[in-house]
């Protein structure tokens, strides 16, 4: 076997340092596909839009009837059509109240409770109109 | 004394390793196996863009405070484009909904499809039905669809309605869209 020359050999140090990095910048790559993955499955599972709509359809029901709190025959209605839509259709119990806020003879003022759970996420809100 | 012989190609055995290693990890992610659960990024942009799309239907163009006197825009009683497609009123529902969808839908040029249905209950049987609001003429799809839903309070005191009890309601517009 011929003596083996020994010059150069940083030269091939340096090569292991450029693999290495590569490897680890390859490493960072795969992580960010992951990233972007994850984060638009979050966004798909957290049912933001559903919320938003079971809420403002509560909170804009007091203009619809006259009396407007439960017990009124269009409130019941309603919420009827809400709970038995959202659990055919979305999986979710929905339910809500609507009071006259106590102290306020006029029941100008109202209390509002909100109540959402699919499964995963549950979500309760309690609002006082002014 | 120890033979240090050797030692030069140990290393280039090694670099030689770490150059294969490295190619087949180049060779490996620069395919991406694009299964159906990895669209999760579009369907998450379809949505939040079908969602928008029926919260902005189911606004009211303009809505002023009662005797405004600066307001000269319509009266806050007045109804959202997609309760005006579900009530029926002048018999053109299914026009309103597709002509309001695809005026919206226009920012993503000609290629938005749609399949919308409208889910009500009637309360004699506390039953679940559903009639088919409107579609578009191109029934089939290349991306994946999403499925967008919406809530809307109707009025069918007037009976106008395709299907329905004659009552003030909630009902569920379902939308399924996809790009063509």
């Amino acid at each position: 076997m011929a003596r083996l020359n020994e010059e150069a050999q940083w030269i091939v140090l340096m090569g292991f340092m450029v693999s290495f990095s590569l490897i680890f910048l390859g490493i960072v790559i795969n992580q960010s596909v992951l990233v972007g993955q994850t984060t638009a499955e979050g966004v798909l599972e957290f049912p933001k839009s559903d919320i938003k709509d079971i809420r403002s359809q509560v909170l804009s029901m007091t203009s619809t009837s006259p009396t407007e709190i439960d017990g009124d025959p269009v409130i019941e209605r309603l919420r009827n059509d809400l709970s038995s839509l959202s659990l055919s259709e979305k999986n979710a119990v929905t339910s809500f109240e609507i009071k006259c806020w106590s102290g306020d003879p006029s029941c100008a003022q109202k209390f509002i409770r909100v109540h959402y759970y699919n499964g995963v996420t549950n979500f309760t809100e309690t609002v006082i109109t002014s | 004394m120890k033979n240090d012989g050797g030692q030069l190609y140990t290393i280039e055995g090694v670099a030689a390793g770490l150059i294969m290693l490295l190619t087949a990890f180049l060779v490996v992610g620069a395919t991406t196996v694009y299964t159906p659960g990895d669209t999760h990024i579009n369907d998450m942009q379809m949505e939040q863009f079908g969602n928008d799309l029926l919260l902005t239907m189911d606004t009211p163009a303009v809505c002023c405070a009662e005797n405004s006197p600066t307001c000269s825009g319509i009266n806050c009683d007045e109804k959202s484009n997609l309760q005006k497609a579900i009530e029926n009123t002048y018999g053109n529902g299914s026009a309103i909904f597709d002509q309001e969808f695809m005026r919206l839908g226009a920012v993503k040029g000609n290629r938005l499809q749609y399949n919308a249905s409208v889910y009500y209950r009637l309360a004699a049987t506390s039953e679940i039905h559903s009639y088919l609001l409107n579609k578009s003429p191109k029934l089939f799809t290349r991306d994946n669809a999403v499925k967008v839903s919406k809530f809307v309070k109707v009025d069918n005191t007037l009976n106008t309605m395709v299907n329905g009890d004659t009552k003030k309601q909630e009902v569920l517009v379902e939308v399924i869209l996809w790009l063509d």
